[in-house]
């Protein structure tokens, strides 16, 4: 103890970061009371702690109720120079606990913002409106947030997808995310589709289970006719692809890779004969031994 | 509860929620955060087994139980390697028994893994009496035939024996098994990086009185509960891996459709109403 190996603060508060920042779903604050129990509230302050559950928050997705009853995701496309974050369907900025995941205070976004905003609207407003009507069948507890921009050279619309399946009290949790970017180049008609599926499920009753699972996807999206009726079609098919191919890998791992790393039963179809095994070993080492002496 | 088991507890509960496939830089990190503790953790929180071979090609499983120092000490062989002086052995009569031990468990590995690796070590519990093993398996996934990435099973079983009077002896089992697999998880569609990791570990515990005095009956009382739990253990494996995950997946993004959902809900609801009349 108290040699010199002894990690320095910065060494422990960035050791501390790596272990919020793998955060299981759900589970941030035990994790965050865990690490300060270890590293005392000197090293992980509470600005600290804050700066990484925002880290956290904004890497996965984390859904913040607004006053009006919707929610919005907390992602890095919508995080604002001074902290806040961007609701671009109610056009307001909105502040954010980041302890408690709540809203704080909404504010009407100012002239400059609303501009930007505005300019990419004709392609974000049906793509988002598409996205929330197929969110609302797929991921009914899930969150849409879609961002849409426009630049010179063409425009880019990215849409999060998040849920939350939160049951501590079984000792279970899962998360699953997505980001869907389509860009769109001035006077072209066909946009690059692009995004990922991250999937993540944590069990932890006698122990610790973890399935990370993830895909990235790429298609062309026409960018005539219904463009957000397309885009959802098209990420629907992705999900039934990514989801049709999990159960494939799940009745192979479940039957012949288990069975190929222990049987249930020896092939012989009865349990090890103990009586047998137990006595032939001992007479034989007493026997080797006898026979070293 | 005192400062020191306050950080065993905080460091334990961030064993059971940190990604199990980094257990063992979780477990360096902790030791680096909390030196003082680092018997504690290395004693209480399984890695993966590691497999080495001695000098004449047998290959053991590496555990806290048969280190001294940075050495590691073969079953088969009863040395360490790399050698040292006065590295820790067991006392004559508890090394007759692991003789017979590894021969026994290596049978058993045969019949239940068909392959992999196993190593078995006794050595004398804290108090004296009786004796403490640890029985180890570990098989690798033929990777490549399987169509997996990586895949192992990793099974470490703590034995300890007490004797209660001249005819029984009393048995307390801890296993863990951490399984972990890991595939491609591509489609049509996807392009680049597409991968599924399914890794962790379960701990159980069983305790038993049985009649047994001589080391014949030890190993068999030892050898049958062990199977018993192993094979329980696989079902629950079974069930979490592929069971309880999958259902929190399914949870999670309704293939159906919400409303074919409620539309069933509503039907079945209507069917049960009609029925009670």
């Amino acid at each position: 103890m108290g040699d010199e190996s002894e990690l320095t603060d910065a060494q422990k508060l960035t050791l501390a970061k790596n272990f919020i920042l793998q955060s299981p779903p759900a589970q941030q604050l035990k994790v965050v009371e865990d690490v300060r129990a270890l590293v005392g509230t000197s090293v992980l302050t509470q600005q600290h702690e804050l700066s990484m559950l925002k880290m956290l928050n904004t890497k996965e997705f984390a859904a913040v109720s607004l006053p009006s009853g919707e929610k919005i995701l907390l992602t890095p496309h919508g995080e604002l120079p001074d902290g806040t974050f961007l609701d671009p369907s109610s056009k307001q900025v909105v502040s954010v606990d980041h302890v408690k995941l709540a809203c704080v205070n909404v504010q009407p976004m100012d002239a400059a913002l609303l501009k930007t905003v505005e300019a990419a609207a004709q392609l974000r407003d049906p793509i988002d409106a598409a996205m929330r009507a197929h969110v609302e069948e797929v991921l009914p507890t899930g969150a849409v947030t879609t961002y849409g921009s426009s630049s010179a050279s063409g425009m880019e619309i990215i849409c999060c997808v998040a849920v939350l399946n939160s049951e501590l009290a079984n000792y279970c949790a899962g998360r699953w995310w997505g980001e869907w970017k389509l860009s769109c180049s001035k006077g072209g008609n066909v946009g690059q589709l692009t995004g990922t599926i991250k999937c993540n499920v944590h069990f932890f009753e006698e122990g610790n289970v973890q399935l990370t699972d993830g895909g990235t996807f790429h298609a062309e999206l026409p960018l005539t006719g219904d463009v957000g009726e397309a885009f959802a079609k098209k990420i629907a098919l992705f999900e039934i692809e990514f989801l049709t191919k999990l159960e494939e890998i799940y009745a192979t791992l479940s039957e012949q890779v288990i069975q190929s790393l222990r049987r249930r039963l020896p092939i012989t179809r009865t349990k090890f004969d103990w009586e047998k095994h137990t006595v032939a070993k001992l007479a034989m080492d007493l026997q080797t031994q006898a026979g070293l002496r | 509860m005192s400062a020191q088991d306050k950080r065993l507890t905080a460091a334990l509960d961030l064993v059971r929620r940190m990604p199990p496939v980094r257990i063992e830089q979780t477990l360096e990190e902790l030791v680096d955060l909390v030196p003082d503790l680092t018997d504690e953790l290395l004693n209480t929180i399984d890695q993966p087994l590691q497999a080495a071979k001695d000098a004449q090609g047998n290959t053991y499983l590496n555990c806290d139980y048969n280190r001294d120092g940075d050495s590691y000490r073969s079953p088969w062989t009863n040395t360490y390697d790399p050698p040292i002086e006065d590295g820790v052995m067991p006392p004559p009569h508890l090394r007759t028994l692991e003789v017979a031990a590894n021969d026994l468990f290596n049978s058993y590995r045969e019949m239940y893994y068909e392959g992999g690796a196993s190593s078995v070590y006794f050595w004398e519990p804290d108090n004296g009496t009786g004796f403490a093993a640890c029985v180890l398996f570990k098989k690798t996934v033929e990777a490549a035939k399987k169509g997996l990435t990586a895949g192992f099973w990793d099974a470490i079983h703590v034995v300890e024996m007490r004797p209660v009077d001249k005819e029984t002896a009393h048995y307390k089992l801890t296993s863990t098994i951490m399984l972990s697999l890991d595939t491609d998880h591509s489609t049509k569609s996807t392009k680049g990086d597409a991968s599924l990791k399914l890794s962790g570990s379960m701990t159980r515990q069983a305790e038993e009185k049985y009649a047994g005095a001589k080391d014949e009956d030890h190993l068999k009382n030892v050898g049958r509960m062990l199977e018993e739990m192993e094979n329980r253990m696989r079902d629950s494996l079974q069930t979490v891996y592929f069971g309880r995950t999958k259902t929190t997946v399914n949870k999670m993004y309704r293939m159906g459709g919400a409303s074919t959902d409620k539309m069933k809900a509503e039907l079945a609801q209507a069917l049960q109403k009609e029925l009670g009349k």
